[in-house]
Order: C-alpha cells, then sequence, then structure tokens
C-alpha cells in the first residue's frame, strides 16, 4: 500500500463526489440546528419553519470523505506498474475544476435570485 | 458565540500571514540576499510554515463549523428574507471550497515533505497557490458578510 497514492488519489475524488453530492443532496447526515438533531443520510425538513431548517453541509463532507477514502484505499494496491503512469502532477486539476463546478453549482443565488 | 467569530478571525488572519508568506516565498523566491520589505516578505523558508498552515487551516475550519449553525438559522434566513441572493451565495461558494480545500490538505502536506519536494515542485505551487487564494476567497467573503449585519 502506498501512502503517497492514497493521499493523491483522495483528493482526485473528493471533488469528484463532493460537488454532485451537494447538487443532488446526498449527505450521509443531516442536522437540523433549531432542535440539534442528527439523521442519517438526507432528512427533509422545511426551509425556514421549526424544525428546519435542514443543514446537509457536514453531511456531504462525509459522503465525499468515505467515498474518495474508498477509492483511494483501492487505487493504493494497483500494481506500481500501472499506477507510475498516471503523474500526480494532474491531481490539482480535480480541486480546481471542483471550485468551478460549485460555482456554475450554485449559479442559481445570482441567475434567478 | 461571537468571541468563538472573533477567535476564528484570529486564527484566519494568521494563517493569512503564513500561506501568504509561503505563497511568495514558492512563486518569487528570493535568490540573493533581500534588501527590500517585500523581498524579506519573500525570503522564507516555505517547508517551515506547512505544519503550521495545516493546524491554523483546520482550526479555522472546527470554528467555523461552530458558527453555521447558528448562521444557518440566523443570518442566512434574514439576508434571504431580505432577499440578499447574491450574498448568500457567494457565502455558499466559499464554504464549499473551504471544503474542498481541506482535502486538499494531505496531499499539499504530502507534496511539502523533502523527499518530494524537489521531484514535483510545480504541483506544489499549484497547490499552495490554490490554497492561498482559498484562504484569500474566504477570508474576504467572511469578512464581508460579517460586515453587512453591521450596514443593515
Amino acid at each position: 500500500m502506498s501512502l503517497g497514492r492514497f493521499i493523491a488519489v483522495f483528493t482526485a475524488a473528493f471533488p469528484v463526489i463532493y460537488v454532485p453530492a451537494m447538487s443532488w443532496n446526498w449527505p450521509l447526515l443531516s442536522y437540523l440546528p433549531r432542535n440539534h438533531e442528527f439523521h442519517w443520510l438526507f432528512y427533509a425538513a422545511p426551509p425556514v419553519q421549526a424544525p428546519g431548517p435542514g443543514m446537509y453541509y457536514w453531511g456531504w463532507m462525509l459522503t465525499a470523505g468515505f467515498g474518495a477514502a474508498i477509492i483511494a484505499f483501492i487505487a493504493s494496491f494497483v500494481p506500481e506498474k500501472i499506477a507510475s503512469r498516471i503523474s500526480v502532477g494532474w491531481v490539482p486539476i480535480f480541486p480546481i475544476c471542483g471550485v468551478l463546478a460549485l460555482v456554475y453549482a450554485l449559479r442559481q443565488w445570482w441567475v434567478f435570485g | 458565540m461571537p468571541y468563538v467569530l472573533l477567535i476564528h478571525m484570529i486564527v484566519a488572519v494568521t494563517l493569512i500571514g503564513a500561506i501568504t508568506h509561503q505563497t511568495l516565498s514558492v512563486v518569487a523566491p528570493v535568490k540573493k540576499y533581500p534588501q527590500s520589505f517585500f523581498a524579506r516578505f519573500r525570503a522564507v523558508n516555505g517547508a517551515n510554515y506547512v505544519n503550521a498552515i495545516i493546524v491554523l487551516f483546520v482550526t479555522a475550519n472546527v470554528l467555523g463549523w461552530i458558527i453555521y449553525p447558528n448562521y444557518r438559522i440566523g443570518a442566512r434566513l434574514e439576508m434571504t428574507e431580505l432577499r440578499l441572493f447574491a450574498q448568500v451565495g457567494t457565502f455558499e461558494v466559499k464554504e464549499n471550497i473551504i471544503a474542498l480545500a481541506l482535502a486538499t490538505l494531505p496531499f499539499y502536506w504530502w507534496l511539502w515533505q523533502p523527499a518530494n519536494a524537489e521531484r514535483h515542485s510545480t504541483t506544489r505551487k499549484v497547490v499552495t497557490i490554490y490554497l492561498a487564494m482559498t484562504v484569500w476567497y474566504g477570508f474576504i467573503i467572511g469578512h464581508f458578510l460579517n460586515n453587512i449585519r453591521g450596514i443593515l
């Protein structure tokens, strides 16, 4: 198992999972700050009235964190001969493109506001 | 909660100083003895800042997570009622890009290890700039949003 490869794949996989998790609302857990309640997966809460609003930000991070860790764990066992063909120089492209995708996914705040 | 917000800001200011020093040291390294203020600002050993930046970044995040539920049921609802959608959206971008940057920290740490520093110097430079831009964006937007309360 290679630590360097685990870290590189985790960094690349995290935004690939996070952006869809945020866009289509796939949190691993939901939090209702008004009542201090945690719920597994997506909990549909009213946007203003109690017990809402729901907070999904932590849940998206957990979804992406666990997903990326699983992918990175599997990738760390790929034989060196195959893995060495892919340069770690490509890794920063993933979070940078992730930022652009996030801005696009959140465009409704400006476009339809 | 205002105390947590204040500590969050102090940590963010420290982080912004550290990461700006480090970024300039990799983008425009000083070759000879620094003469000017700007040259001295860049003439730091960036590797010495790595652990401090990681600790400060994580600390600022944890403090932000403590504040966030209050923001979610307070300031954000008020801003939405006032139809300040662009401001809310700008903060939404901040919290989400910070999450992406947080996941980049292990890679950033790995790139700054002496064994990898020379071999991946360009990647290290790109990741350091990316983190610095994220921190600057987060700082400016956080400060801007906090000021809205004063303006209103």
